[in-house]
């Protein structure tokens, strides 16, 4: 579909497995994992990424804090938050912290390829 | 202060005690002293009185025997015989009497004739001088006669010469020597008193100062003075004279007054009393230091006994204060025998006696609290330990099942995409694989969202919203998801309506909706042929008291359960058999849910089952007579109102599922009804936050979101959802269609707007330009379906009186906002409803809101509540 650099930061690994194969669907050939944050960061500082699919619900350094991080490495950095727990309070935290989609999982693929879409919109 | 008060009060008790004791005892000594002065005055002068009477009479007897001498006298007797003259007779008398110191001599012959005289007396004197000294009665009173204030001694004595030939009387001066002797003899003054009608005549006395001065031994007239009385001869009497007092006593004499035959005499001794009375005085001062030794004795003895009585009792006191204080080691310092002293010693054994019981007191007390705290810790802790392990034993079973519940699809899940990888699957098993692990994951999403209700309601965070909820559009909603599950299983479903019934009802139509939905869910689910059916009915029951209640009755011909089943039935995770979850599917959450929900509504749910032969679940809710809330007594009474019938021909076809969010009920229901008219499914939310949540966690073809809400209102929600990458469109249903609030649509990432009221041929058109199409005729409009679009019409009129009483109250208190969102929600509704007018109406009035305030104006207001009665009363 194109040529971005996909980042996904999940400590589960059949969800990082799940969402890869998900967007492989999507022509995406550029897919990273990281299973926890600091290796999240070290990817992010290190590689050219255009979208990270972020877990928040993560040991130790949780994803508010990743995506804290990452956008202190680069503000207009293109996060999506993928989780389990959609209350509203999350959702206007990571919002109001700047990630640029809410992803709730059980998802479908069409959210993905929402998400896509909006990068490619920007 | 009670102490000093307590020995003042015994001072001066025992001092004016002793005092009193003590002047009794002075003045009975006094009046006996005095008594004693009298009687020792009154004896001297009866002893005064002997003496004096018997001088006088040794006088008189000597006297008497000298004149017998003479009356013996030869010469004389031969004289006074041969009858001498008289001048001869006195002459020889003359000489007779003055050898016996005589001073006068009288001669009487036998006839009483005077013979010869050596004195000059008138004859009335002369006569009484006879009488007095011849009479023999007077004989032994020593006769005393005065002559001209000079008393004599009378004596007479018989002449005889051979014959008796005449009698002599002799007088003789009392000389003032006499009674100067006397007086000397007796101490005691003594007065010759002549008494005459009570008035008293001194002749002669012995008293200096009775007496005027003279220069011989003559006696002198003295000085008149008062003589109470000259009678009771003998008796002592107290005489006043010249203002001293004198105790007298009278002699018994018989005086003759020779001058007036009314005078009598008294002689008088007296003695002095005031003379007495200084022997009184003498007593008085030798008496007085024993008096005052006395008082003194008495005052340090008042003293003595006041400390005494006083100072025991002061150390009582102090004790007692020490034992009310709660000190009981103060010993008493009373060592005193008698009362004082038993009283200290009972107090000291009553104090010991207190001392003792109190600290048992504080003993018993002690390990009565030490039991009841013991016994309050192993409450507590034991009841701590059950609720533990209650909470362990749910917890563990709760996490079993979620385990188990979680576990069962996964495994489905996982197994069958395994097989997938398995290139040697054939198209059509792996189609088969994909919908089986399609419809697992399907499950667990509803498991987990079960789940997740059930912990809300444990933490209490479901609230029901309890409104006037008609029940004919719910029980048609509720009627098309059934239908369309029975259809689906095979069986039939049947909803009975018992008429008459309310047409609104007060209770949370989403909740009631839900438990009704379960219920028939399941026994559906439980149903394998046969068919499914929903009573409702209108009745009473008997609780506490009696009620009116609403009966919703599932009946089913499924498996029935037994009476083990039955127990455990509305328990968390407790479905009847495990392998019937693998049969039936279902979390076991669901009665769970719908009991809880039904109590948060006031009502229960009840069953009756039998087993193979089905069951009967009988949800009631408390449903009180309103005496103006409709009854509905037909279907076709129900139906009469429809406005739509025509216009059901028009409804496009249509799937997929939109999200609806408004906080106003009676929108919330119309633009449902409006949505599932189409086809296409609805869920609603009441206001931004859950529209959020559930267009994120769901996949919707379309949201309509009302912007004004409670919570969070459209425009923020719309704007978040944007942000959070949500691409679908999102329309913005709003009764400001201003330019402003379209522009504020634009900005927050909605795609368009609609605006209320909602126009249903305009809307339709909405729903097919973001909706696809659907081929099925799944609409077809029943007519015996209850027409949901009337009975909607028929609530929001039956609403209308409520919020004309609601707008009032809310005009009286000013509370502008309150108007303004019931304003916003008539002009939202009631157009959508067909009252085009009163839509308008209130449009207008929204406008003028903010200026009630200022104008005082009442008229637009009344006005529009006039246009609402309009329609109440069916004018419009």
């Amino acid at each position: 579909m194109s040529n971005i650099q996909v980042l996904i930061v999940d400590d589960v690994s059949n969800m990082r497995s799940l969402l890869s194969s998900s967007l492989r669907s999507l022509d995406i050939s550029t897919i990273l994992e990281a299973s926890n944050t600091l290796d999240a960061i070290e990817i992010y500082e290190k590689k050219q990424i255009d979208i990270v699919f972020l877990d928040l619900h993560m040991p130790k350094i949780d994803g508010f804090e990743a995506l804290k991080k990452i956008r202190l490495i680069n503000p207009k950095a293109f996060v999506v938050i993928v989780s389990g727990e959609n209350s509203i309070d999350n959702v206007k935290k990571a919002i109001l912290m700047g990630a640029k989609g809410f992803i709730v999982k059980p998802y479908q693929l069409g959210k993905i390829k929402e998400m896509i879409d909006k990068y490619h919109k920007q | 202060m009670r102490i000093r008060s307590l020995q003042n009060k015994i001072f001066i008790l025992v001092v004016s005690l002793f005092i009193a004791v003590f002047v009794l005892n002075f003045y009975s000594i006094i009046k006996a002293a005095g008594k004693q002065a009298e009687s020792l005055i009154e004896a001297r002068l009866n002893v005064g009185k002997r003496i004096v009477l018997d001088e006088f009479r040794t006088e008189q007897s000597s006297f008497d025997s000298n004149v017998a001498t003479i009356a013996q006298d030869w010469g004389f007797r031969q004289a006074l015989g041969q009858g001498v003259d008289s001048r001869t007779l006195v002459n020889i008398l003359q000489n007779h009497i003055n050898r016996i110191s005589g001073d006068f001599a009288f001669i009487f012959d036998t006839q009483n004739n005077l013979i010869a005289s050596t004195l000059d007396l008138p004859q009335h004197s002369l006569e009484r001088l006879q009488q007095t000294a011849i009479d023999p009665e007077h004989k032994d009173n020593m006769p005393l006669a005065i002559i001209d204030n000079t008393p004599f001694f009378l004596s007479s004595e018989i002449v005889e010469a051979p014959i008796e030939i005449g009698q002599i009387v002799v007088g003789k001066a009392l000389h003032s020597s006499l009674f100067t002797r006397l007086e000397e003899q007796i101490s005691l003054g003594i007065t010759l008193i002549s008494t005459s009608q009570n008035r008293n005549t001194g002749v002669f006395s012995t008293m200096p100062m009775l007496i005027e001065p003279t220069h011989d031994d003559t006696l002198n007239p003295f000085l008149s003075f008062s003589f109470i009385n000259a009678s009771g001869e003998g008796h002592t009497q107290k005489l006043d004279l010249y203002g001293a007092e004198y105790i007298t006593v009278s002699l018994p004499l018989n005086i003759v007054n020779l001058n007036s035959s009314q005078n009598s005499f008294v002689i008088v001794l007296h003695d002095s009393l005031s003379q007495a009375m200084s022997i009184f005085d003498r007593f008085w001062i030798d008496i007085l230091p024993f008096f005052f030794g006395g008082i003194l004795v008495s005052l340090l003895g008042a003293l003595a006994i006041a400390r005494d009585i006083t100072r025991p009792v002061k150390s009582l006191l102090e004790a007692a204060k020490y034992v009310a204080n709660g000190h009981y080691s103060a010993k008493l310092q009373i060592k005193q025998s008698g009362e004082l002293g038993q009283l200290a010693q009972e107090f000291q054994n009553m104090q010991s006696a207190v001392m003792a019981r109190e600290n048992e007191i504080k003993q018993q007390a002690l390990a009565l609290q030490e039991s009841e705290k013991n016994k309050f810790e192993a409450e507590i802790a034991h009841k701590e330990r059950l609720l533990a392990e209650e909470a362990t034993q749910a917890k563990s079973q709760f996490l079993a099942s979620m385990s188990h519940e979680i576990r069962t699809p996964l495994t489905s899940i996982i197994g069958f995409s395994e097989t997938l990888q398995v290139k040697s699957m054939n198209p059509e098993e792996q189609v088969q694989a994909i919908n089986t692990i399609n419809r697992c994951g399907t499950h667990l999403l509803n498991v987990i969202n079960d789940i997740l209700d059930v912990s809300k309601i444990e933490a209490g965070k479901i609230e029901v919203e309890v409104m006037p909820t008609p029940i004919f559009p719910l029980l048609h909603e509720v009627k098309q998801l059934a239908n369309m599950q029975a259809h689906n299983k095979g069986i039939d479903f049947e909803l009975n309506l018992n008429f008459p019934l309310p047409l609104v009802i007060k209770s949370d139509p989403t909740r009631l909706k839900q438990i009704l939905f379960n219920l028939i869910n399941n026994a559906i689910k439980f149903t394998e042929s046969g068919k499914v059916s929903l009573t409702v009915q209108h009745g009473t029951q008997t609780l506490q008291h009696e009620t009116q209640t609403l009966f919703f009755i599932i009946q089913d011909t499924g498996i029935g359960m037994t009476e083990q089943q039955l127990e455990k039935l509305f328990s968390a995770f407790t479905q009847a058999d495990s392998s019937i979850t693998r049969q039936h599917g279902g979390t076991g959450l669901g009665l769970f849910i719908c009991k809880q929900l039904s109590s948060l509504l006031g009502g229960h749910i009840q069953v009756k089952s039998q087993y193979k032969l089905g069951s009967e679940f009988k949800l009631s809710l408390p449903c009180p007579q309103d005496t103006e809330a409709k009854q509905v007594t037909n279907l076709s009474e129900a139906k009469r109102l429809s406005l739509l019938s025509e216009q059901a021909q028009l409804i496009p076809c249509l799937k997929g599922k939109v999200l609806y969010a408004d906080d106003n009920d009676d929108n919330r229901r119309l633009v449902s009804y409006l949505i599932k008219q189409t086809g296409a499914q609805v869920i609603t939310a009441e206001n931004g936050e859950q529209a959020v949540e559930l267009a994120l966690a769901n996949d919707y073809e379309l949201v309509l979101m009302d912007m004004q809400m409670p919570v969070m209102d459209g425009i923020e929600a719309t704007e978040l959802l944007c942000s959070a990458g949500f691409s679908k469109p999102i329309i913005m249903m709003t009764a400001n269609v201003d330019k402003d609030s379209i522009e504020q649509c634009k900005q927050s990432g909605a795609v368009g707007h609609f605006g209320k009221p909602v126009d249903t041929i305009k809307f339709h058109h909405l729903l097919t330009e973001y909706l696809p199409k659907s081929t099925a005729n799944n609409h077809e409009p029943s007519l015996t379906d209850i027409d949901n679009f009337d009975d909607m019409a028929k609530q929001f009129l039956s609403s209308l009186p409520e919020k004309v009483e609601y707008l009032k109250t809310a005009y009286k208190i000013q509370d502008l906002v309150a108007i303004q969102d019931i304003v916003h929600q008539i002009k939202g509704s009631a157009g959508s409803f067909g009252y085009q007018k009163l839509s308008e109406q209130a449009a207008a009035f929204e406008k003028t809101i903010q200026e009630i305030k200022q104008e005082q104006n009442h008229e637009p207001f009344e006005f529009f509540l006039q246009q609402i009665n309009h329609v109440i009363e069916g004018v419009e």
